[in-house]
Order: C-alpha cells, then sequence, then structure tokens
C-alpha cells in the first residue's frame, strides 16, 4: 500500500465518501473542495479522516484534518503517511 | 484612527503606501518590509502609545517563544506560551466578568476598576496563538523579527481580523524580501475593494444603525412589529458593518500587493446552522475548529470507536460535547458577559439540533423553510447578542415570540382595516416617516445581504472594465458624503 498511486488512493476516498454521506453518485477529482459535497462540513471531515485510517491502516493527527482544503491535499497527506507508515514497519 | 477616518483616508494611507512602493522600488524588499512595519506601528500607536509597547511586548515574548520552540518542539513549552498569552487576553478583557460573578456568588464586596480592553487583542492574540501551535508542530519555520511582527500587526488585519494563519502570510513577506511580487496587478482589485467596503460600512450599516439602537433602546416598550424590525435591522448592520470592514482589510492588503483570507461568504443565504458558520466570519470559525473543535472531536470519535458507545451516547461525546464547548468559548471570545455566552450557547444548541436531524437520516426540509429557519436562529442569537443584559434580550425576543397581541400602528389604520388587524398605539415606531425609513431600509439591505456574492472571495480575479468603474466611482461619491460621522466598526469592541 505503500507505493499506492494518486488514482488509487483517489478511488479509495471516494468509496469512503459515498459511505460517509451514503451517496453513490458522488465523484471526486483532485478539486474537490468542500463547497462541492452537500453536506461535507468538519464533523463529516473527522469521519472521512477516520475512515482513511481503518482502509489505509494509518494514524493521522487532529492537524492533518485542519490542513485538507481540497481532495488533492488530502490525497498528498495520505501518502505521506502511507510512506512512513511503511517506514516504520 | 478608523478606516473610514478622513485622516486615515486623505492622509495616513496614501502616505502609507508611497513610503512602502518608494522603498520597495529605491531599496528593495527588505527596507519596504521595514517601512510598512514602521507604517503599521504608527496606526496602532496613533490610537494607544501604551498599549503599543504592551502589543510589542507580547510580540517580542512570542518570538522568543517560537524560537526556543523550533528547537524543542515541546507540549510544555507550547502550553506555556499559550497559557501566558491567554492569561494576558484573560487580564484585560475578562477580569471584571470574573470578579463580578465571584462576588454575586459569595457576596464579597469587590472595587473593580474600569476595564480597558487593548484594540484588537482577541484578533492579534489568536493570531500569535496559531502561529505558537503551527511552529511546535515542525509545520512553520520562524521567519526573521520584522517579518514576524509584520505578520501580527500588519495594520489592515490588525484590528479586526481577518485572522490570519502564518502560512498565507510568510510566504508573501518571503517573496516581498527577495524582491519576487509586484503590486502592479493587484492595486486597482484591492482599491476597488476597499471602495465597496466603504460604502458597506458608510452608506449601508452606519444608515440603519440610529433605527437599531433606537429600538433596542426601548425593550420594553417593544411591540410584536418593532421587535423583529428590530432584530432584522440589527443583522443587516451587523453583516454590513463587518462584512464591510473585512473588505477594506482584504483591499488594503491587495493595494499593498498581499493576499489576506477572506471572513463572509453570503451568510444569510445559508440554509442550515452547519452552512451558516462555514459562511459568516469564516477565519474565527476556522480557529475554532482547527484548535478547538477538532481535536476534541476526533478524540471523542477514537474513544467511542474503541468502547463501542449506543448512538445516543456516541451522540453526546462526540458531537454535542465538541460542539457546545467550542461555542462557548467562540461566545465568550466575543466579550465578557452572559449575553455572549448564551449567544454561544443558542448557536451550538442549533448546531446540534441540525447534527441530530441528519444523523437520524430525517428527511431534507424544502429549502425555503431551511433557510427560514436557520435565519430565525440566527437572529434569536443577534438579539442576545447586541443586547446589554439578558433581561433586554428576552424582552425583546418576549415580543417576538410571544406578544400578548399583534397590532398595527395608529397611523396605518387603513391598511389595518383591510387585513383585519387592530391598530394601537406604538411607543417606539410611532412617527410615520421613522418607521417608513427604517422600513425601507430593511426592504433595500434585505436581499443585498441574502443575494450579492462577495467579491473579496476572488479579488484577483476582478478586472478593470467600464461598469466597475462607475460602480467604484458611485460609491466613493456616495461615501464621501457620508463621511462625516463615521461610526466605530462594531468588532472593534472585540
Amino acid at each position: 500500500m505503500s507505493d499506492a498511486s494518486r488514482e488509487e488512493i483517489l478511488a479509495k476516498l471516494e468509496d469512503i465518501f459515498r459511505s460517509v454521506f451514503a451517496d453513490d453518485r458522488i465523484v471526486l477529482t483532485e478539486g474537490t473542495t468542500a463547497a462541492d459535497v452537500t453536506g461535507w462540513d468538519s464533523l463529516q471531515q473527522i469521519k472521512i479522516i477516520l475512515a482513511c485510517e481503518k482502509k489505509l491502516g494509518i494514524r493521522l493527527r487532529a492537524r492533518d484534518i485542519n490542513a485538507l482544503e481540497n481532495v488533492g491535499e488530502m490525497i498528498t497527506h495520505l501518502q505521506t503517511a502511507l510512506a512512513k507508515t511503511s517506514r516504520k514497519q | 484612527m478608523l478606516f473610514t477616518d478622513p485622516v486615515f483616508l486623505f492622509a495616513f494611507l496614501p502616505a502609507s503606501l508611497v513610503l512602502y512602493l518608494l522603498a520597495r522600488r529605491t531599496f528593495g524588499g527588505r527596507a519596504a518590509i521595514l517601512v510598512l512595519l514602521a507604517c503599521s506601528i504608527f496606526f496602532y500607536g496613533y490610537w494607544s502609545v501604551k498599549y503599543l509597547s504592551l502589543l510589542l511586548g507580547q510580540i517580542l515574548v512570542n518570538y522568543l517563544f517560537a524560537r526556543k520552540l523550533t528547537r524543542s518542539q515541546s507540549r510544555a513549552l507550547l502550553w506555556t506560551a499559550i497559557a501566558v498569552n491567554l492569561a494576558l487576553l484573560g487580564y484585560f478583557k475578562y477580569r471584571n466578568f470574573f470578579l463580578e460573578n465571584v462576588g454575586l456568588l459569595t457576596g464579597w464586596q469587590l472595587h473593580l476598576s474600569l476595564l480597558f480592553v487593548p484594540l484588537g487583542i482577541s484578533f492579534h492574540t489568536f493570531q500569535q496563538i496559531t502561529f505558537l501551535t503551527d511552529v511546535a508542530d515542525g509545520e512553520e519555520d520562524v521567519p526573521p523579527l520584522p517579518q514576524f511582527m509584520l505578520f501580527v500587526i500588519f495594520f489592515p488585519q490588525l484590528i479586526a481580523g481577518p485572522i490570519v494563519l502564518h502560512r498565507e502570510m510568510g510566504r508573501q513577506l518571503t517573496e516581498v524580501v527577495a524582491g519576487k511580487e509586484s503590486t502592479a496587478g493587484t492595486f486597482g482589485p484591492g482599491f476597488a475593494l476597499f471602495c465597496f467596503g466603504l460604502f458597506k460600512k458608510v452608506c449601508l450599516a452606519d444608515n440603519i444603525a440610529p433605527f437599531v439602537d433606537t429600538a433596542f433602546q426601548w425593550p420594553l416598550h417593544l411591540q410584536f412589529i418593532e421587535a423583529w424590525a428590530a432584530a432584522i435591522g440589527y443583522a443587516l448592520q451587523l453583516f454590513f458593518d463587518f462584512s464591510g470592514y473585512s473588505d477594506m482589510a482584504v483591499g488594503l492588503g491587495l493595494m499593498f500587493g498581499f493576499l489576506l483570507p477572506f471572513n463572509f461568504n453570503v451568510p444569510f443565504a445559508a440554509t442550515s446552522m452547519t452552512e451558516y458558520w462555514k459562511r459568516w466570519h469564516i477565519t474565527m470559525t476556522r480557529f475554532f475548529t482547527m484548535y478547538c473543535y477538532t481535536p476534541l472531536a476526533l478524540a471523542a470519535h477514537r474513544v467511542v470507536d474503541e468502547r463501542g458507545y449506543s448512538r445516543i451516547r456516541a451522540f453526546a461525546l462526540c458531537i454535542a460535547v465538541p460542539t457546545m464547548i467550542t461555542f462557548l468559548a467562540s461566545g465568550l471570545w466575543h466579550g465578557a458577559g452572559w449575553t455572549f455566552i448564551v449567544f454561544g450557547l443558542v448557536n451550538g444548541l442549533g448546531l446540534l439540533i441540525n447534527h441530530a436531524w441528519r444523523e437520524a437520516k430525517m428527511p431534507h426540509l424544502p429549502r425555503v423553510l431551511a433557510w427560514a429557519l436557520t435565519m430565525v436562529t440566527i437572529l434569536v442569537t443577534l438579539v442576545y447578542f447586541r443586547s446589554d443584559s439578558l433581561a433586554q434580550a428576552h424582552s425583546i425576543l418576549r415580543s417576538m415570540f410571544m406578544p400578548e397581541h399583534i397590532l398595527l400602528p395608529l397611523w396605518a389604520d387603513a391598511l389595518a382595516a383591510k387585513i383585519g388587524v387592530s391598530v394601537g398605539f406604538f411607543e417606539v415606531f410611532q412617527a410615520a416617516n421613522f418607521t417608513a425609513h427604517f422600513m425601507l431600509l430593511i426592504v433595500l439591505f434585505a436581499p443585498l445581504a441574502v443575494l450579492l456574492p462577495n467579491p473579496a472571495m476572488k479579488p484577483k480575479k476582478t478586472s478593470p472594465s467600464l461598469p466597475l468603474a462607475f460602480a467604484v466611482a458611485g460609491m466613493i461619491w456616495l461615501t464621501l458624503g457620508l463621511l462625516g460621522q463615521p461610526r466605530t466598526f462594531l468588532y472593534f469592541q472585540f
């Protein structure tokens, strides 16, 4: 998982978003922001991050959640977290 | 020196712009930063030299904390630094409120000295706390002292925000030092935005303010219609006042070549409380979300995940507790008083209902109904926000929601007869011309507040055009005619 491409992470994120927002029509791009997804607020953001932690086997900080302003930034953060986790292993 | 003060508009602003641009062109970015710093120090010192030394002292202490945090990244040191900042804020802003309530609880006779809150202390203290936290987390480097000082004291954002993160301003300051950026492309949009903000403040907010003041002065005498007009009028006044100030701040920043974050995104178009708080005073909401709500809610979610609590307990721990703590803190941040605490709690309660509705997967309300419910909740919170005491707020709210009777004023007897409503004596709205003027302002301003997009959101995309030039000229013309008696900005008290 450590060498996951951006496309792979984007696909996983799309699954997570569809499950958190209970909406199978959600399609994500790297440019998607909170304004593009109805109901994406700080509470849903926490649920998304916790789902990412479970799905990708990583641990994120509160600060990481705050820094995420769009899906592209989220993917970059997740890639970095994955790389750190794989180095530890 | 207010942004609407002729001394600011016709002396300080042009002089500081010329000095800044001259220094930049002649001596380079480093000198330009020092000139802008000197101008900003003068701006604050013009108000109070005594409190300027307090501000500079606070900045220096925080700079030393930041340098130490870069080396150690110790959490104990970070908490000490935050505690020092909060203690300063507490001493100047909250000590009388605290002592008053201790006196009430214990019956002690406490002699309170008059409280004098240093201008902008809530805003720049929060901005410095964000920097210290970012440094402790290894996310930001400590810049040279003049750049750090300017990050805090840059005059467009010093008094009432926007609350800027260092990652937003630090890079821009470094680029100025390196001589990379220029103000050529941003001065025009900045000037247009500044004029727009000035217009909102002087022509809209200050125009409706005397009517609102009159209504809030007589809370016990307000009839049903008067109370609603007072609440709506105040919401419009506050919005145009603070968003006008924020537009002016972003506009001023652009005139000097700096992009500051925007604070408003048509908040009165929100159809839920969560949406409203994503649109109103955005940089303050961001601060509380980043440094209060998210850490609390994330910790709570992890505990609940681990222990598998019931849905109701999970809701209480993961949503209710972090939301109410955050809004209590936000209410207190606005001011030391029970009205602000209740303002925060009612907002928190509104958000909880919003979250509970969604978590219970209740059907979506029709948009108009959702908007109306949101606006009514906001009006209730703003009645607390504007009132001097809980008794005043409750009196107005009683007239709004539990009126003894719904009447029209005596002079509207023809209309009353048509719609089958009784008439009565209105103590506040007794003069037809007063009421007609107030109502006209509400009818004119409300659509502007609900429909007009905020140009501060994408200021650099404002391209020069003839209609824009006429609009700016028209706003300047209207504003200049009303500049004589500028009122202070409402958010300066915080």
